[in-house]
Order: C-alpha cells, then sequence, then structure tokens
C-alpha cells in the first residue's frame, strides 16, 4: 500500500518535470507528428482510458473499496498524462491540440484536489465522528454519575466552571468542571464535524465536475485523433 | 421541478461539449498547427493540399509545381524531375518566414552530380567523385587523419594563398629564412612543408627571431 502511494507521488513529481522541465529541453515542431510521438501520444490515451475501468467499475459493477483501488486509477491518469506531455513536445499552436492539452491538464489538476483534500476530509469526518461518539458516551455515563452538578447558566460563569455545587466539596468541584469541559468539547466537536460535512457536500459536486471535465477531456481527444487522420498522418506510406 | 432541473443540467453540458467538438472538428482553422510559408500563405482551402483521410499526396504539390521539363528547371533543383516524394523533404506551417527544405540525399539517383548543389570546396583538385570520399548522411569523413609530418605532397590538397604568389611577400620570405640557400634555385611555393607543420595551417616551423 506504501509502495503504491509512493509510485502515485512519484508520477505526480514526473508530470511536473515533465511540464516544466520539458518546455525547456524538449520542444519541437515535428515530434508529436513523427512515429514516436504518435506511439507515445496512443500509449499515453491508452492509459487514460484504463483509468477510467475506475468509475466505470465504482458506478456501473458497484466494486468500491480493495476491489477498486482508487489508487491505481491515479497512477494510469498520471502515466498517461506524463505520455501525453512528452507526445506534445510543448508545441501549442492548433486550437484543438491547445484545447486537449489543457483539458488533460486542468483533468490532472482537479485529480490533485480530490487526492490530498477530498481524502482528507472524509478522513477527518470519520476520525472526528468516532471521537465524538466516544466523547458523548463518556459524558452521559460521568453525567449519570455527577447528578449533584449543577451549572450557573449565566454568561461569563461558564468557562470558569464557577457556581458550581455542592460548595466546599472541592473533589466533586473538580469533576463537574471537567464534565463542563467535555461538554464544550463536543460542542466544538460538533461545530467542526459541520463545517468537514459542509466541505464534503462541496466536494460532492467537484465529483460531478471531475466528471464533466473528464468528459470534456475524451470529447478533445477524439476531436484530436479524428482531425489527425482527417488531415493525414505523415508517416504512414 | 428541482430533481427535473438537476437532471436535465448535466444532459445540456455534454451536448454543449459534443457541440464544440462538433464544431471544432468542421472549422479548419480549429485544426491548424501554424501559419503556413510566403510561398503557400495564399492557399485558404486546407483540402487543396491535405486530400481527406489521405495525407498530403504528391499529385496535389504537383498541380501547381511543374517539374516534367528539365530544361526549365534551375540546375540545383533538376533532380526533381528524377525523384517525387515531396513530403520528405518539405514540410509546411512553420510560419511564415520558415524555411520548408530540408533535403534527404538518401532519395537521390546515382546519375546526381554533388557538385549541382554543393560547391566543391576542393577546388577541383580531388576530382568529382564526391561519394568516394564522402557518404551521403554525413559530410564528414569517418576515419580521416591527416597525412604524417614528413609528408611533402601537401600541393595535392591545398592550394597557397594568393599572397604567397606575390613576388615581394616571396623575396621577404626567401630573404629572412632561406638565406642560406640564396643563389641557389629559387624555392617553389608548393614546398608548403618548409615552413608549415601538418597538424594546423597557421604553426610554423620556423620561429621569427627579428634580431636574425
Amino acid at each position: 500500500m506504501v509502495a503504491k502511494k509512493n509510485k502515485t507521488d512519484v508520477f505526480l513529481a514526473l508530470f511536473f518535470v515533465f511540464l516544466i522541465l520539458g518546455y525547456l529541453v524538449h520542444q519541437s515542431e515535428t515530434f508529436a507528428g513523427s512515429f514516436p510521438g504518435h506511439i507515445l501520444g496512443i500509449a499515453g490515451s491508452a492509459f487514460i482510458f484504463l483509468a477510467l475501468l475506475y468509475p466505470f467499475r465504482k458506478r456501473v459493477l458497484g466494486k468500491r473499496g480493495k476491489e477498486n483501488p482508487l489508487d491505481r486509477h491515479i497512477l494510469y491518469g498520471l502515466l498517461g498524462a506524463c505520455l501525453v506531455v512528452v507526445h506534445s513536445a510543448h508545441k501549442f499552436s492548433s486550437l484543438i491540440g491547445v484545447l486537449t492539452f489543457l483539458a488533460l491538464l486542468v483533468l490532472v489538476l482537479s485529480g490533485i484536489v480530490g487526492k490530498f483534500l477530498y481524502r482528507k476530509v472524509n478522513r477527518a469526518l470519520r476520525v472526528q465522528k468516532g471521537d465524538l461518539k466516544l466523547l458523548r458516551e463518556h459524558f452521559s455515563k460521568t453525567k449519570e454519575e455527577l447528578k449533584a452538578c449543577q451549572f450557573a447558566t449565566e454568561q461569563g460563569n461558564e468557562r470558569e466552571g464557577e457556581g458550581i455545587v455542592p460548595e466546599g466539596d472541592q473533589d466533586m468541584a473538580k469533576a463537574c468542571k471537567d464534565l463542563l469541559d467535555e461538554a464544550y468539547a463536543i460542542a466544538e466537536m460538533e461545530y467542526s464535524i459541520s463545517a468537514f460535512e459542509w466541505t464534503k457536500k462541496l466536494f460532492s459536486k467537484w465529483v460531478q465536475v471531475h466528471y464533466l471535465l473528464t468528459f470534456f477531456l475524451l470529447a478533445m481527444l477524439v476531436v484530436h485523433v479524428l482531425t489527425t487522420f482527417y488531415y493525414g498522418i505523415r508517416w504512414l506510406p | 421541478m428541482a430533481s427535473l432541473r438537476k437532471k436535465i443540467f448535466p444532459v445540456v453540458i455534454l451536448a454543449a461539449i459534443a457541440g464544440l467538438a462538433v464544431w471544432l472538428f468542421l472549422d479548419d482553422k480549429a485544426a491548424n498547427p501554424g501559419p503556413l510559408s510566403s510561398a503557400h500563405e495564399e492557399i485558404g482551402d486546407c483540402e487543396a493540399c491535405h486530400t481527406p483521410w489521405k495525407s498530403i499526396t504528391d499529385e496535389a504539390c504537383l498541380a501547381c509545381h511543374e517539374f516534367s521539363d528539365a530544361s526549365s528547371l534551375r540546375p540545383v533543383i533538376r533532380f526533381h524531375e528524377e525523384e517525387r516524394f515531396c513530403l520528405k523533404c518539405h514540410f509546411e506551417h512553420r510560419g511564415l518566414d520558415a524555411r520548408i527544405s530540408k533535403v534527404d540525399h538518401t532519395l537521390f539517383n546515382g546519375n546526381l552530380q554533388c557538385t549541382q548543389c554543393h560547391l566543391d570546396r576542393h577546388e577541383g583538385l580531388f576530382g568529382r567523385e564526391c561519394r568516394q570520399c564522402h557518404e551521403i548522411t554525413s559530410w564528414r569523413i569517418k576515419g580521416f587523419r591527416h597525412p604524417p609530418e614528413g609528408d611533402t605532397n601537401c600541393s595535392r590538397c591545398h592550394k597557397a594563398p594568393g599572397s604567397h604568389y606575390d613576388d615581394h611577400f616571396w623575396s621577404l620570405i626567401e630573404e629572412a629564412h632561406f638565406r642560406a640557400e640564396k643563389g641557389k634555385k629559387k624555392i617553389p611555393v608548393q614546398e608548403c612543408w618548409r615552413c608549415h607543420i601538418t597538424h594546423k595551417w597557421a604553426h610554423m616551423r620556423m620561429q621569427h627571431n627579428l634580431s636574425d
């Protein structure tokens, strides 16, 4: 699992290396249309199509989790993007070529957003919900044990734990104060969870955007391939 | 109503993308990889050169370019009469001022003389059969070694510059360097080895000691 994660990070780094450093060392007018250029383009597109297996298996076949690992989707997507960057040889002249490349770039960037933010939000939400459940259980249990505690409702006293009865019993007063702090912790966690849930809801839109970008890339890819065949491939006899 | 809008919205977006794709395919300019050279910029129609689904054919080039009568061609391009693989040497869409020719010598037949296009740097000293030494893929001669220092046949390949045929220049050299041989036979200019060494032409055998 760790090795797979490292692999995706390596390909992510490679993508940016090809994108930025390639601009300095690999610019060619003719490479994209040459035989090796076309082979790279075809291989890149093949990997992008392989990446599509993930949403197909998830949405159509209903396979999730270990049966359908996201890492493989990221790996194929990044590998395809790297090959396409080399195929382009950083020649951006035709409108179709530019749109196809931009669609790929935006799609990769949206994938990065998904990989780093969406997954983190989901994990944080899961952890916090677990913590909240534990805290609530502990709070209910302690509250039952400390029935004698009565909390002041006047503003300004709560944080300090003032007004906690019975007076004079120091241990009891401390326990009541801890219970109050626990109640505050629960309230803060509930607020935090609601913020994470709002972010998650926002990210459900991100998935739609990712799908939309994928469709846009595929449409541009089809036009790119069709125009290449229509206007002629030089290296074919 | 809201759920209907939710269902229609993605369909509209997808239809818009598909429409854009169709428009891009139908619009000639969208696939244009760069401006044509000044010689071809007047051609407005892509299909004038690109036969749909068949690439650029030689026939499309020959519809405008005439090579059937060799006598009408400049000497350097007479080989066009023999071989017609236009796209092997000519490229387009590289800008108005771009060079659109890169000659592929492997396409030429044996009758073509190199000197029809190339200047003979050897000034005829080596004859006209350039391919005895030079290959068509590289001008450099593999494994060539300059003759050793003892070789005295410099003039077989090298020609002395004009200054060496100037009497005043030559008399100064004879006066300075060949005083011992003065009065004897005049030293011929072809005996390069008397002053020059072989690994670099500018390297002289004799030191200029002006006090001498």
